[in-house]
């Protein structure tokens, strides 16, 4: 799929202001051609589903989106949050209970290690899959960074991505 | 009990560690308890001494199944479920439903003209047992359009985000590969591998399959035409002279990835014909509720299952009222409850089985449904049926089997795919809140259909991961998993077995579901016979 990235570098939009600040230079955050409807569009035909929806809200759901199916392309912690863990530990890491629960990461005490979490993300924990296939050294450290520094936490440590490719050899 | 040779498990664990999976299941086969996977007939069980009690837990099809089999056969059954409904993931959502999602949304569905199914949606032939139940619960079915040679293949980056025709590729592909190889033969390079006689046969048959003319080129013609299509079709009376269309250029369809996308109709689980069951896969679901309703205790949450020599306790919650607690005691207990769920519960079996519960991760899966103001997808663009596959997150467009050329709205699957295909768009949209998800669908198939935000209604979606009752989609096998644990998860312990589409080699399919729960009753029933 390298050529697949290659071919969206080159067709990528200039980023938005918004993603500019956690963009990279070498690898582009995602960045989909959009389509909503423009502010002429014909009222009357228009559901009030469509008039609800501003430009800025499709851009912020179609750039959720990886620009590579086999390897998230973002690069920043929070929107490698956003992208995966957000859908069961939930946007503001809370977890949540229902037949089983997703644990909560606010205030998650397993995290006192800092390579707790690593140790989960590589190797997937009960039902939760690995995402050590999907992510690279450097993705893992920043997410797992921004879990133990966000929702309230404030673990000590920093997590590098040399810590995260000795934890892959073990 | 000191073990001086090898388990039958230890044994089959080494070969799956040496040789691999197929290997181990090779071995099985071998050595008498993988024999058969094929449903060839009703199950046939020695019935239950006594009054034997067995309670089930989930009332899904694997749940459902053993509950209609062991009452038939004599049993006590007495089925626990934790939602308020029965079928489990054989469901339909349909207008006027909702449900709330794990993190607090709301899901909800104003279809006036169609369906989703969130989980299962189409039924491969041989999957036997599904047809039978079918049958014999009184399921009406009609075709499922798989493949449909209107339907599009999309690539945002090949023919300028053009789609192009499914039937448009597989001929053009079928074709310019017939060329290359008849000019492989022609040129001598397969005299090594074929005789003379054989490179005349092949040749004379290339023409026929690749549509290639007489110096085997595959160009346009109106033979062409017979096959790939017209630009003008032939018409009646004083109308415009036919017109062949003609092939896409080679190089730039080989580099379109495009064809790559027509793996799936070549499938054997997803080869034609296919079908449905009419009114939605759910329609399976409820027949089999329908069936057992006396025998399930709806709202119900396991928390507990204890066992001792001869019997089983569960201990549950009512989800209804106060949250008071029960027990329930049998002789025996299935238990289909997905892992994700019984993973995280007190199960009173060994360590190795907790080992085998715990291993298996749970599939990100997604599905969002669209409905239209009318069925452009057939009065535009004459695509009745079947699947347009596209490289944007939204994966594909399923256009109904169902309503055809009728006026008025219907209703689209404008997004599905499971992380079988290992696609991290699954984890995404399982990230989206039910509004966003639609946007999603909208927003990327429009790139498809510039018809959506025009003639858009409403819509509805199911996260697998938001779903409270299964925490994910479905048991995410790997062979080394498989190798490691499955043997494991699927044994009688004590009183207990597990059944359900995840103690399957066919996981996610209903029939996975089905033969999973028969086999086990059936060992359930060898014991109580024995």
């Amino acid at each position: 799929m390298r050529h697949v990235i290659a071919i969206w570098a080159a067709l990528a939009l200039p980023a938005t202001a918004a993603h500019a600040q956690t963009a990279q230079a070498d690898v582009p955050e995602p960045d989909y051609t959009i389509n909503v409807p423009s502010e002429d569009v014909d009222t009357e035909e228009a559901t009030a589903y469509q008039s609800g929806t501003s430009e800025d809200a499709v851009r912020e759901v179609v750039n959720r989106f990886s620009r590579d199916p086999d390897q998230f392309t973002q690069t920043d912690g929070k929107a490698l949050y956003q992208t995966s863990c957000q859908a069961c530990h939930m946007e503001d890491g809370k977890g949540a209970i229902g037949a089983g629960e997703y644990p909560p990461l606010a205030g998650n005490a397993k995290m006192v290690s800092k390579y707790y979490i690593v140790a989960v993300l590589l190797t997937g924990y009960h039902g939760m899959p690995r995402f050590g296939d999907q992510m690279d050294d450097a993705q893992i450290a920043e997410v797992s960074n921004y879990v133990r520094t966000s929702f309230g936490n404030d673990f000590p440590g920093t997590i590098t991505p040399e810590d995260v490719r000795d934890l892959r050899k073990d | 009990m000191t073990q001086i040779t090898p388990t039958r498990r230890q044994l089959l664990t080494m070969i799956g560690h040496a040789a691999g999976a197929t290997a181990m299941y090779q071995a099985m086969t071998s050595m008498g308890f993988a024999a058969t996977s094929d449903y060839t007939a009703p199950v046939e069980l020695g019935g239950a001494k006594n009054g034997t009690k067995v309670v089930i837990l989930g009332a899904g099809v694997a749940g459902l199944t053993a509950a209609y089999e062991l009452r038939n056969a004599g049993y006590q059954v007495k089925v626990l479920e934790y939602q308020d409904r029965g079928g489990g993931r054989c469901w339909t959502i349909n207008g006027g439903d909702s449900f709330t999602e794990l993190g607090g949304e709301e899901v909800t569905c104003d279809f006036t003209s169609g369906y989703l199914n969130p989980g299962p949606w189409r039924l491969p032939i041989h999957h036997y047992a599904v047809f039978d139940y079918c049958r014999k619960l009184g399921v009406e079915l009609e075709p499922f359009i798989m493949k449909n040679n209107k339907a599009f293949l999309h690539n945002s980056q090949a023919y300028d985000g053009k789609p192009q025709r499914i039937g448009d590729v597989e001929t053009d592909i079928r074709g310019h590969t017939s060329e290359l190889l008849a000019k492989s033969v022609q040129q001598g390079a397969l005299d090594e591998q074929l005789s003379l006689e054989d490179q005349e046969k092949l040749l004379e048959g290339l023409k026929g399959w690749g549509v290639l003319d007489k110096d085997y080129r595959y160009v346009t013609s109106d033979a062409l035409g017979g096959h790939r299509g017209w630009e003008v079709l032939p018409g009646g009376g004083l109308m415009p002279e036919k017109k062949p269309t003609s092939p896409m250029e080679f190089g730039p369809l080989l580099h379109s990835d495009l064809w790559q996308m027509l793996y799936t109709f070549n499938d054997y689980g997803h080869a034609p014909a296919m079908f449905q069951p009419v009114g939605g896969m759910g329609k399976i679901g409820d027949a089999f509720t329908e069936a057992t309703r006396d025998l399930i205790r709806f709202n119900s949450r396991v928390f507990k299952i204890e066992q001792g020599e001869d019997q089983v306790t569960v201990h549950y919650e009512d989800r209804e009222g106060s949250g008071e607690t029960y027990q329930e005691t049998a002789d025996w207990c299935i238990c289909t409850i997905p892992l994700s769920v019984l993973a995280q519960l007190e199960v009173d079996v060994s360590d190795a089985k907790k080992k085998a519960i715990a291993a298996v991760p749970y599939a990100s899966a997604f599905k969002v449904a669209l409905e239209f103001k009318r069925r452009f997808w057939e009065q535009d663009e004459w695509i009745a049926g079947g699947i347009s596959y596209t490289d944007l997150p939204i994966v594909q467009i399923a256009y109904p089997s169902y309503g055809y050329f009728s006026d008025g709205p219907g209703v689209v699957q404008a997004a599905y795919d499971t992380y079988t295909a290992g696609k991290n768009y699954t984890y995404s949209f399982n990230t989206l809140s039910p509004e966003q998800r639609i946007e999603a669908a909208l927003e990327f198939g429009s790139q498809i259909h510039p018809q959506y935000r025009e003639e858009f209604l409403s819509g509805t979606s199911c996260a697998w991961h938001r779903v409270p009752w299964t925490l994910g989609c479905y048991g995410q096998w790997t062979e080394e998993l498989r190798a490691a644990h499955y043997e494991t998860l699927n044994e009688i312990d004590g009183r207990i077995v597990l059944a359900g589409e995840h103690c399957s080699h066919i996981p996610a399919w209903l029939e996975g579901a089905i033969l999973s729960a028969l086999d086990a009753i059936k060992r359930l029933d060898a014991r109580e016979n024995a």
